[in-house]
């Protein structure tokens, strides 16, 4: 038994060899070791944290409870779309208010136990006139990318005259050429990089003489990496023409250019000419120029040609091309990542063009392979991918194998961010509701919903739409509980959808607890509309159809006294119902007051058939009279709206 | 309230403002209320403020929530996703109806929300069987074999006697570092050390409580260095002085005396001389068993302490000598 009286949690016990040194002579005993060689083998070499990855490896999502960032309890749960995003929003804005309230006081925080030090915990630098700069600094700001900090330091080194090397200036020029003299985002904003929408308009918004420029005039010897730093950073924010200008000064003072230039330009060579022709011409060129100049291509150069390419795609020969591209490069040795196959699709795929099954031959490519980021355009892969299997190739199986793609290993990282992943979701959501069979969908949606997605109201129509059409009403109380936690209940084209639902059931002895159930939705549905705000600005406003599904509905639930409470609203504020109560639930209704002997009911439903000017009310009038005895007061009013004779027809 | 005829619609609104000027409280309600009467012929002037009317209080609006999570876990979940790590008793994600805690009379058991019984405790709802052995699976690829001819405690006492052990400490704090991870253990048993008496009972005498008398051990702790490498350097240079001091003598050991023996040595003691005396004085000759006997109780007396049994043993001895038995 090795277990030792051993302090501390977690003991690591080490098996050492006895040291034969220590023993001196005169050791009578036999502690020498046997002949017989005990040979341990070597430790299996890992990282710090190689055990903590294994284990976390066993671990993967959980789709019955929310995000790990959010709050795990029922009543902190969010629910809908809009909840989620205020919720992460605002835990991120504590933080910013917490890291603003430091930095505004950076006196107070001296305390540093931190060993190592941390410097992300304590409050940022501020450079002014008084503090100690070097060329270090400044070297050390362009390093941890924080741009206006840089600049700053830079200015005020301007103004006290200290001197720096052309390094640090061409350092300096790449980072300002690169974030266009902005800050970019903070990478602890996990949150609102999160929530953030990625696709910016495409326009000029290079600073024009500014510090880029300013820096690269300042430059002894303008080499290539000043010129290339220049042309990529106007190049990214599209300011082409300057671009180009450059590129020709590099090629008429023979200044060679490396491979990330030429890609900046290929890329936007769309904007420097008008037709397709002339486009893929300057390609062409730039790609011969960069061979000449004995540049070899990479990833960049595919992606960037293959770019240019996708917004050509309309040109006839651009989908020949795109694969003529993909097999040179691939000769060269040059693997496509996933943004190649997202450029790929959108050549091929095209909304008004021949079906191509390209996505298939792409899957069968990459099925199981782990994917890093190697391009910022690697995250649209996925999106696309679903786009075009819902509405290019309509089929769930692609569909599916996107789908298990991006659930191997850590590809779910490359879902983008929160708009790209909802989009992703609703194209697969949208493809199984029309696929599936109701049950396996069902299965889906709830592995899915509420916490990895949230239905937006349009396909949440279309969930309606199936179980209408399946007629699958068990489900109806689930989905009704699940739009009242989304905050679907004002949208009023997704109420009149579950109204009409709800008028196909068919209550029956087996199902009384659902038919119950249903009442419960539609009554539900009656007092939220009423008790809504009246100051809303979109508030949800009855309709005639809708009053009418709704009496249907009660009726045929045994509801009968809440359809009259129904009923009393409509006659009493029927101006507040755009157009009138078809004429089957007045039927309905009617039907019902007989059975139940409710004369009441039944004139003021004759009343209202009268004004909505429905041609049957004369045939449920005598119905009534049929089959009811009326009181002379019922009479009367009857014969002075419908007049004697239709009475005395009757009797 | 006064009812003032004839007063005008600019005479009543320079009242009001006086009113205000003067603090008077008009509320809403009568403002309305007298604009209201404002198109009759006689307004009503109120000098005093009406009584304060309760508004109805604000009704709170509820929030659509979710129900609780363990009503969506299907009866085959993989429990290892939703409970990963250690974790505080959570009631909305445990799908088992447990209760526990002293029920107040006349009440049942306290079910499982808001028990704080069942948050105190400590609870390995991370551990299930199916999780271990995931983990397991997961950690394999990190080990060796054990190495083939240790496989008994025996053999790994013969190869390998000393047993050396450290903790390392993770901190999810600012600082890294733990000052306890510094501390080294060292334990050998005495066994392999191969030392004859002397040399144990001087080692025994140096180390004092450091050896353990029921399993034989000697532990050697050392926390005196601040690194472990230092600490661990340092026991085996304690372990290698004790040894070779304790198999030397020093010239001064003779004066050891009868008090310094850590143990009770029947050769030559005063019990062995009055035994020998009563030897003498006994006719018959004294059977060797009962000597033999007698010397093995005494020594045990010394040796063991006087209790019941040793002192039983000791007068059964002596009756046996005496020939009262």
């Amino acid at each position: 038994n090795m277990a030792g009286t051993l302090l501390g949690r977690k003991p690591v016990k080490l098996l050492q060899r006895f040291l034969k040194s220590t023993f001196c002579h005169d050791v009578a005993s036999s502690s020498q070791l046997s002949s017989e060689k005990i040979v341990i083998p070597n430790r299996i070499p890992r990282s710090p944290t190689a055990i903590l990855e294994a284990l976390a490896s066993t671990v993967s999502r959980d789709s019955s409870g929310p995000h790990y960032k959010y709050h795990d309890d029922p009543y902190l749960t969010p629910g809908s779309n809009l909840s989620k995003r205020v919720f992460s929003l605002s835990k991120e804005a504590g933080r910013k208010a917490a890291r603003w309230i430091r930095d505004e006081n950076a006196a107070f925080f001296t305390h540093r136990p931190d060993d190592p030090f941390i410097e992300a915990f304590f409050p940022k630098m501020t450079y002014n006139e008084e503090s100690n700069l070097s060329e270090e600094t400044l070297r050390e700001l362009i390093q941890k990318c924080s741009v206006s900090d840089a600049i700053t330091v830079y200015q005020l080194s301007q103004s006290k005259g200290i001197e720096l090397s052309d390094n640090v200036y061409q350092e300096l020029l790449e980072l300002v050429a690169y974030y266009n003299c902005e800050d970019p985002l903070d990478e602890d904003w996990v949150e609102e990089r999160w929530y953030r929408q990625g696709v910016t308009a495409v326009r000029n918004t290079w600073k024009d003489n500014g510090l880029a420029e300013e820096l690269f005039k300042s430059l002894s010897t303008k080499g290539s990496a000043a010129y290339g730093a220049l042309i990529r950073g106007m190049a990214q924010y599209y300011q082409v023409d300057r671009a180009w200008q450059l590129y020709q000064e590099c090629k008429e003072k023979n200044i060679p250019l490396d491979a990330g230039t030429y890609n900046s330009l290929i890329r936007v060579a769309s904007f420097l000419r008008d037709s397709f022709d002339l486009r893929w011409q300057l390609v062409k060129e730039l790609l011969t120029s960069m061979a000449e100049s004995g540049v070899s291509p990479n990833l960049g150069t595919l992606n960037c040609t293959l770019e240019a390419l996708s917004q050509v795609a309309t040109w006839r020969q651009a989908k020949q091309l795109s694969l003529q591209v993909i097999a040179e490069f691939k000769s060269l040795g040059i693997q496509p990542c996933l943004a190649t196959y997202y450029f790929l699709l959108t050549i091929h795929c095209r909304e008004r063009g021949p079906i191509s099954r390209i996505l298939i031959d792409i899957l069968d490519h990459i099925e199981g392979k782990q994917f890093e980021i190697e391009d910022p355009k690697d995250t649209f892969f996925f999106v696309t991918a679903m786009d075009v299997s819902r509405n290019h190739l309509q089929s769930l199986e692609v569909a599916q194998r996107v789908d298990k793609l991006l659930h191997t290993g850590n590809n779910y990282c490359l879902i983008g961010d929160s708009f790209k992943e909802s989009i992703y979701y609703r194209h697969y959501f949208a493809l199984a509701c029309s696929t599936l069979i109701i049950e396996d969908f069902m299965e889906i949606y709830n592995d899915l919903v509420p916490h990895i997605y949230t239905p937006e109201p349009g396909v949440m129509e279309e969930v309606m739409k199936a179980i209408s059409t399946h007629e699958a009403f068990e489900y109806l109380p689930q989905l009704w509980s699940d739009m009242i936690v989304f905050e679907h209940t004002s949208r009023d084209r997704l109420l009149s959808l579950v109204l009409s639902v709800l008028t196909k059931y068919q209550p029956s002895e087996e199902n009384k607890q659902l038919t119950k159930q249903l009442a419960t939705i539609a009554w539900d549905v009656w007092t939220r509309v009423q008790e809504q705000d009246e100051t809303r600005h979109n508030k949800v406003s009855w309709n005639g159809l809708m009053i009418g599904d709704l009496l249907t509905t009660l009726v045929q639930c045994g509801e009968y006294d809440k359809s009259l409470i129904v009923m009393k609203e409509a006659t009493t504020n029927a101006h507040k119902i755009l157009g009138y109560i078809p004429v089957n639930a007045l039927q309905i209704l009617n039907n019902a007051a007989i059975e139940k002997e409710d004369a009441e009911t039944c004139v003021s439903v004759a009343m209202y058939g009268l004004d909505a000017g429905h041609q049957e009310t004369g045939e449920m009038v005598k119905q009534l009279q049929s089959k009811l005895n009326l009181s002379l007061e019922h009479q009367a009013k009857l014969s002075s709206a419908f007049g004697t004779e239709l009475l005395n027809d009757s009797s | 309230m006064l009812k003032l005829g004839g007063v005008t619609p600019r005479l009543y609104s320079q009242v009001l403002r006086l009113a205000a000027s003067c603090n008077i409280h008009t509320t809403l309600s009568t403002f309305s209320e007298l604009k209201a009467e404002e198109n009759e012929e006689f307004r009503t002037l109120e000098l005093r403020s009406k009584k304060f009317v309760r508004q109805p209080a604000r009704v709170m609006k509820s929030h659509n929530v979710v129900p609780p999570r363990y009503k969506r876990q299907k009866v085959d979940q993989d429990w290892g996703n939703v409970w990963p790590a250690a974790r505080t008793f959570h009631p909305a994600s445990v799908p088992l109806p447990v209760r526990q805690g002293y029920p107040a009379s006349g009440q049942v058991t306290p079910d499982k929300w808001g028990n704080a019984e069942l948050m105190k405790i400590p609870n390995f709802l991370h551990l299930t069987p199916p999780v271990i052995k995931r983990q397991c699976e997961a950690l394999k690829k990190f080990c060796t074999p054990w190495p083939s001819g240790i496989e008994t405690a025996a053999e790994q006492e013969k190869y390998f006697p000393v047993m050396v052990s450290k903790s390392t400490y993770l901190h999810s704090s600012p600082t890294l570092r733990d000052q306890k991870a510094r501390i080294v253990t060292l334990r050998v048993s005495l066994k392999s050390l191969d030392l004859d008496d002397h040399g144990r009972d001087k080692l025994l005498r140096l180390v004092k409580n450091r050896h353990d008398p029921t399993t034989d051990c000697l532990t050697i702790v050392a926390d005196r260095c601040p690194l472990s490498q230092q600490n661990y350097d340092y026991c085996f240079y304690l372990l290698t002085v004790l040894y070779n001091e304790s198999m030397k003598t020093e010239p001064w050991e003779h004066e050891k005396e009868v008090a310094d023996r850590e143990r009770y040595i029947w050769e030559g003691s005063p019990s062995q001389a009055a035994l020998q005396a009563i030897i003498d004085s006994n006719e018959d000759s004294t059977p060797e068993e009962v000597i033999e006997e007698y010397k093995k109780v005494v020594i045990d007396l010394h040796n063991e302490g006087e209790d019941e049994p040793t002192l039983s043993r000791y007068r059964d001895s002596v009756m046996k000598l005496v020939g009262l038995a």
